[in-house]
């Protein structure tokens, strides 16, 4: 059931608790069965199952609280990410999850629902009820503070100063 | 496109966010500047991890007792006091989300209510809506993951190129391949330049054998192509070897005529499995 474990794995990294991740993905999947007559043939069923998923997690929390967290966030972020370190050239999996665990929850789910569910731009922006131009900002941010903690982590290898230099000329 | 152009559209380049014609210029902006390069690997590499240690994290995973309560618990709620007609299509559905019935089984085979005209519409659309502006409610699958995924059609047509030796208007190049849906209909759409502009070549299964309307039957030759326009764009179409092929376009008929002899040939070997 591959699109019920991928579900169970973002309900399990947005709670961090296997009782909740559970009601969480069976309130979901429920709610998916009784409004399937809503869901559009040809679109893409597991971003309309990720995006009961997240108005199901939403309503269990509340609103204030989190509306004020991201506010928050992406004003601290903008201020704070000057510098863009390199990609460390070996990523275990200890050290890529540590990393996102160590960057704000906003940015952890848009990555988290760029990358591991494959949806587009548009699909993020319908699931966690954003503009699609927050989707793209906060992909940017989360994307360099990413970097930093993942370059915080592990020795980070330079590249050759030459390619440096040829980075800053080619275009 | 320079550095200063490419640098903001790494992310939705890497995330196949962009129209064709951007992501074209794009790799030939790759192809010489290592530090541009450099950046998009390592972005590609970043997301292969992150999905990677999601996927595989034992941590994360659901426990095997979880997934059958959670598949009684749906058949319990589908069986559940709900009219008989959206009760049975609400679980036929979910069951084939869940179940991945819809997955490999039905592959490139959902638009069986079509008809050849509703075809051609879809693939005009399709031709507007991904290969000119991207609004596609789908992320289209690149063709060589499609074949593996699919097999069909897909596999059929991952290597086929155009025979250009007999145009007159310069180069035919192959942009972009991959199976999109356009309205619930999945096609595999290869996208071609000719003169500078992008052409589409959309080939569906002939599921129903369908007939009617000026479709030619096999593969364009020279003077026999059948040309219509729809939605403002000239397409030729023929069918071949169970399939509907469509060849879509802003080229005028004489072009297009030129593109469709040069493609429909080794498409139409490709589809006879040749």
């Amino acid at each position: 059931m591959p699109h019920v474990d991928r579900l169970f794995r973002l309900a399990m990294w947005w709670e961090r608790d296997r009782r909740e991740a559970e009601d969480l993905v069976q309130d979901a999947l429920v709610q998916a069965l009784q409004s399937f007559h809503r869901f559009t043939a040809g679109t893409n069923c597991r971003a309309w199952l990720v995006t009961i998923l997240q108005h199901v997690r939403s309503n269990r929390r509340r609103a204030a609280t989190r509306r004020l967290a991201v506010e928050y966030a992406d004003d601290r972020i903008a201020e704070h990410v000057p510098f863009v370190p390199a990609v460390p050239q070996e990523l275990t999996d200890e050290d890529v999850l540590a990393a996102l665990r160590g960057i704000p929850e906003p940015y952890q789910d848009i990555i988290l629902l760029c990358d591991v569910e494959s949806l587009t731009y548009k699909e993020i922006a319908d699931a966690l009820t954003i503009p699609i131009g927050t989707v793209m900002s906060r992909l940017h941010r989360g994307r360099a503070l990413l970097r930093k903690q993942l370059a915080s982590s592990r020795t980070v290898q330079i590249d050759d100063p030459e390619d440096l230099a040829s980075e800053e000329g080619a275009g | 496109m320079e550095c200063r152009e490419v640098r903001p559209l790494i992310e939705a380049f890497v995330s196949e966010q962009l129209l064709v014609e951007t992501t074209q210029a794009i790799v030939a902006h790759l192809e010489r500047c290592p530090g541009c390069r450099a950046e998009v690997d390592g972005l590609r590499r970043t997301r292969a991890a992150i999905r990677s240690a999601v996927e595989t994290s034992v941590d994360l995973s659901p426990r095997a007792e979880f997934l059958s309560m959670l598949t009684a618990r749906l058949q319990m709620e589908a069986a559940r006091g709900r009219p008989a007609r959206i009760r049975r299509r609400a679980w036929m559905a979910i069951a084939a989300s869940l179940l991945v019935v819809v997955a490999s089984a039905v592959g490139l085979r959902e638009w069986s209510a079509s008809t050849l005209a509703a075809l051609l519409r879809a693939a005009v659309g399709d031709h507007q809506f991904c290969a000119l502006t991207f609004k596609l409610a789908e992320r289209p699958i690149p063709l060589a993951e499609a074949a593996q995924r699919f097999g069909g059609v897909t596999a059929l047509l991952v290597g086929v190129e155009p025979v250009t030796t007999t145009l007159s208007g310069g180069p035919l190049g192959v942009m972009a391949r991959h199976s999109c849906v356009f309205e619930g209909q999945r096609f595999v759409h290869i996208v071609l330049r000719y003169k500078d502009e992008p052409v589409s070549l959309l080939v569906a299964t002939d599921q129903d054998q369908l007939s009617g309307g000026v479709w030619g039957i096999g593969p364009p030759t020279d003077g026999t192509t059948a040309v219509t326009v729809s939605e403002g764009f000239h397409v030729a179409s023929f069918r071949s070897a169970g399939h509907v092929v469509f060849i879509v376009s802003s080229l005028n008929d004489h072009d297009l005529h030129e593109v469709a002899t040069a493609i429909g040939g080794p498409v139409s070997r490709a589809l006879a499995g040749a």
